[in-house]
C-alpha cells in the first residue's frame, strides 16, 4: 500500500473528522453525494452531525441537517453531548435543521394517494440558499419509504434532491440503514444517487464491540482499502484510526537523552527523536523507573511529555520518583508533564488512543511514555490491541514524537515472546530488555539494548541498580552467560574475554 | 368570546378549522377545497374555515409545520391536530378527519 496521493483525483472536501480524511486521501469528493451506511447504532448519525459541525468549526462552511428519523428538537439535545454549539450556530445562520419527520407529536397522520414530495426539495434548497451551506446531511433518509409507500414519489424526490445539491456544489452525506434494503434497491441509492459509499460497522468481538469504518468507493478514485477502527467519545466525537505507519517519514538523526547517561552511551549518543522504544521486563525490573527517567529528562529539557499509566495511581508514580533530580510535581504544574492515569477497562482501545492523541496534541508533546502495554492488553480483544499499538506508533511517527512503551513479562527470568509482543517489537526502533539474572547465587537486575535502529549500540548485558536517585546502569556482566534463556552459568574470565572479543563492534 | 354566543339551549357548535398546504396553487387545489367544503356541509360541520398555504411561497411555514408532502391537510380545530397527506375518497377523508356522521337529510359523500 502506497501513501502517494493520486493527483488525478477530483477535488476533495476535508471533512474534519479526524482520521477519515487520511483513509479517504483528503476527504469526500467535493460537490457530490456520499452514502454512509451501517446498522443501528453504528454511528451514522454521529458521522452526519460531525460532518457539519467540523465544517462550521474548522472551515467556516455552513451546513444544513435534514433529519428524517428523529425530530430536530431531539437532535438539538443529542448534539449538546458532543459539545457542538448547534443552537448558537443556528442563531448565527450557519446551521439549519430541516425537520423532515412528517409527524406532529402524537398526532395521527393518514397518508392517502397522489401526493408529491417536492416540497422537501424546496425546503432543503431554501435552507441551503439561506445559510449559504457548503455541506448537507440527509440523515436516515430510508425512513421516507416507510412513511410514504409510493416508491416512484420517494425515488423521484431523492434523486432530484441529490442532483440539485450536486448542482449547487454542495457536498452531501446521506445516511441509510444497512438493513434498509428496500429503500436502497427501490431508489437505486448506489446507482442513481451516490458515487461514494462508506460503511460503518459495530460488531461484537470477545464480549466487547469493535467499531470500524470502510470506504467502499469514492467515485472510482483512490482511497485506502479495508476496515479502520474508530472511536466515538463525548470529547472528540468520531475519530478514525488510520493504522498505517508512514514509512516515507523522514528519519530524524536528532538524538535525545533517555534520562540515563549510561544508557545514552550504550545507544551511541541517545535515542532518536522520532522513534519508538520498547522496554520489556518482568515486574520489579525497573520498567516504570526507566520510563520516568525518559519522561522527566524530556520535560526538564522543555520537551512536553505525556505519561500514560495503567499500573499505578498518579500518587504512587510520584512517590516512586520523589527525590530524583527533577521535580515531577513542578514539571506537571508547569504543563511540561501530563499524567493520563486510567484503569485500562474504562475505555475501549480506540478511546484510549484518541485520548492519548488529544492530550499529546494539546500540550504539543515531544515524548510519550506508556506503562504498560501488558496491563492494557488484558482489557480487550487481541486484534483491537494490535491495532491500538499500530495506531499509536503511526501517530507518534506522524507527529515526530519519541515514544517509550513498556511491556511486561510473565516469567521473571528468561525470555518469552508472544504474538502481541512480536507485533509491537516489529514496530519498535529500539528494544531494551530488563531482566533478573542469577549471578554467583545472587539475583541481580540487568539491562541490554537488543535493537537500536539507525545506530550501533553496546551489546553488553549490564547490571543495573535502583536506588533513591533512580536507575543506574553499571558494568557489563562479562562472566555470566545464558541470561536471556534464563539458564545462567558463570565463565572463567579468560573465556569471557575471548567470547566478548569475537562479537565486539570495536 | 365566541363561545359566549353559543345558544345554551341548542347543541354546542364545534368550529372546524383546516389548513391545506399545497405546492403552487393549481386547479387541483381548488378541487380539494371544494371537496372539503362539500364534505363539511354534508356532515354539518359549520362554521368551516379553510386556509390554503402555498409552501412554495412560504417555505418557512412548511418548516414550522414539518410539511414533507403536498397536499397536506391539517385539522387545526377542534384540537388535537389531525393530518392527512395526499388524496382520500370522501368517506375515508371524513373518517380520517374525525368528522361527525352524515346528516340523515343529506346524501352521504360529496
Amino acid at each position: 500500500m502506497s501513501d502517494v496521493h493520486d493527483d488525478r483525483v477530483l477535488p476533495r472536501l476535508a471533512t474534519g473528522i479526524r482520521g477519515f480524511d487520511d483513509v479517504s486521501y483528503g476527504g469526500l469528493p467535493a460537490g457530490s453525494s456520499t452514502v454512509v451506511t451501517g446498522t443501528v447504532g453504528s454511528g451514522k448519525t454521529v458521522f452526519a452531525l460531525q460532518f457539519l459541525a467540523e465544517g462550521i468549526h474548522r472551515f467556516d462552511q455552513p451546513g444544513v441537517f435534514v433529519t428524517f428519523g428523529e425530530p430536530a428538537e431531539k437532535m438539538r439535545r443529542f448534539v449538546v453531548e458532543f459539545g457542538w454549539d448547534v443552537p448558537g450556530w443556528e442563531q448565527e445562520g450557519r446551521w439549519a435543521f430541516v425537520d423532515a419527520t412528517t409527524g406532529v407529536e402524537d398526532a395521527p397522520v393518514v397518508v392517502g394517494e397522489r401526493y408529491d414530495l417536492n416540497v422537501l426539495l424546496h425546503r432543503i434548497t431554501t435552507a441551503v440558499q439561506r445559510t449559504g451551506a457548503r455541506r448537507v446531511s440527509l440523515d436516515a433518509m430510508g425512513v421516507l419509504l416507510d412513511r410514504f409507500g409510493d416508491v416512484d414519489a420517494v425515488r423521484d424526490v431523492v434523486v432530484r434532491t441529490t442532483a440539485e445539491l450536486d448542482r449547487l456544489g454542495v457536498t452531501t452525506v446521506i445516511t441509510v440503514g444497512r438493513d434498509d434494503d428496500r429503500f436502497r434497491s427501490a431508489v437505486g441509492v448506489e446507482e442513481r444517487v451516490a458515487d461514494n459509499v462508506v460503511i460503518l460497522r459495530n460488531t461484537p468481538v470477545e464480549e466487547s464491540r469493535r467499531r470500524t469504518l470502510e470506504v467502499l468507493k469514492l467515485r472510482g478514485t483512490r482511497h485506502r482499502q479495508g476496515e479502520f477502527p474508530f472511536a466515538i467519545s463525548r470529547e472528540h466525537g468520531m475519530v478514525v484510526i488510520p493504522l498505517t505507519v508512514r514509512l516515507d517519514q523522514p528519519v530524524t538523526s536528532q538524538r535525545i537523552s533517555s534520562g540515563i547517561e549510561e544508557l545514552d552511551a550504550m545507544t551511541g549518543g541517545g535515542l532518536f527523536q522520532s522513534s519508538v522504544t520498547l522496554v520489556s521486563g518482568s515486574t520489579g525490573t525497573g520498567k516504570t523507573n526507566l520510563g520516568m527517567h525518559f519522561a522527566l529528562a524530556g520535560a526538564a529539557a522543555g520537551e512536553p511529555v505525556v505519561v500514560v499509566g495503567f499500573e499505578e495511581s498518579r500518587e504512587q508514580v510520584l512517590r516512586g520518583i520523589a527525590g530524583w533530580r527533577h521535580d515531577a510535581a513542578a514539571l506537571e504544574a508547569s504543563g511540561q508533564l501530563r499524567f493520563l492515569i486510567d484503569y485500562p477497562e474504562v475505555r475501549t482501545f480506540e478511546q484510549h488512543l484518541v485520548r492519548i492523541q488529544a492530550a499529546a496534541d494539546d500540550i504539543g508533546a515531544r515524548r510519550v511514555v506508556l506503562d504498560s502495554l501488558t496491563s492494557l492488553r488484558r482489557s480487550g480483544p487481541a486484534r483491537s490491541f494490535d491495532e491500538f499499538a499500530l495506531g499509536l506508533t503511526a501517530y507518534l511517527k506522524d507527529r515526530g514524537i519519541a515514544g517509550l512503551l513498556t511491556t511486561g513479562q510473565a516469567s521473571l527470568v528468561g525470555q518469552e515472546v508472544r504474538a502481541t509482543q512480536e507485533h509491537v517489537s516489529a514496530l519498535s526502533d529500539t528494544i531494551i530488555l530488563l531482566r533478573y539474572a542469577e549471578v554467583y547465587g545472587e539475583i541481580r537486575r540487568v539491562l541490554a539494548v537488543l535493537k537500536h535502529r539507525g545506530s550501533s549500540h553496546d551489546k553488553a548485558i549490564r547490571e543495573i541498580t535502583i536506588d533513591r536517585d533512580g536507575l543506574r546502569v553499571g558494568a557489563p556482566l562479562r562472566t555470566t552467560t545464558g541470561i536471556m534463556s534464563g539458564r545462567t552459568s558463570q565463565l572463567d574470565s579468560a573465556e569471557s574475554t575471548r567470547v566478548t572479543e569475537m562479537f565486539d563492534d570495536g | 368570546m365566541r363561545t359566549l354566543a353559543v345558544d345554551r339551549e341548542g347543541p354546542s357548535v364545534t368550529a372546524y378549522r383546516f389548513r391545506l398546504y399545497v405546492l403552487g396553487e393549481t386547479a387541483r387545489t381548488e378541487t380539494a377545497v371544494q371537496q372539503l367544503r362539500a364534505l363539511c356541509a354534508s356532515r354539518g360541520c359549520a362554521p368551516c374555515d379553510i386556509e390554503v398555504v402555498d409552501v412554495h411561497a412560504h417555505p418557512e411555514v412548511a418548516d414550522e409545520a414539518r410539511i414533507v408532502a403536498t397536499p397536506t391537510l391539517d385539522r387545526i380545530a377542534p384540537a388535537p391536530l389531525v393530518r392527512v397527506i395526499g388524496d382520500l375518497a370522501s368517506d375515508q377523508l371524513a373518517m380520517a378527519l374525525e368528522l361527525p356522521p352524515p346528516r340523515p337529510q343529506t346524501s352521504a359523500g360529496g
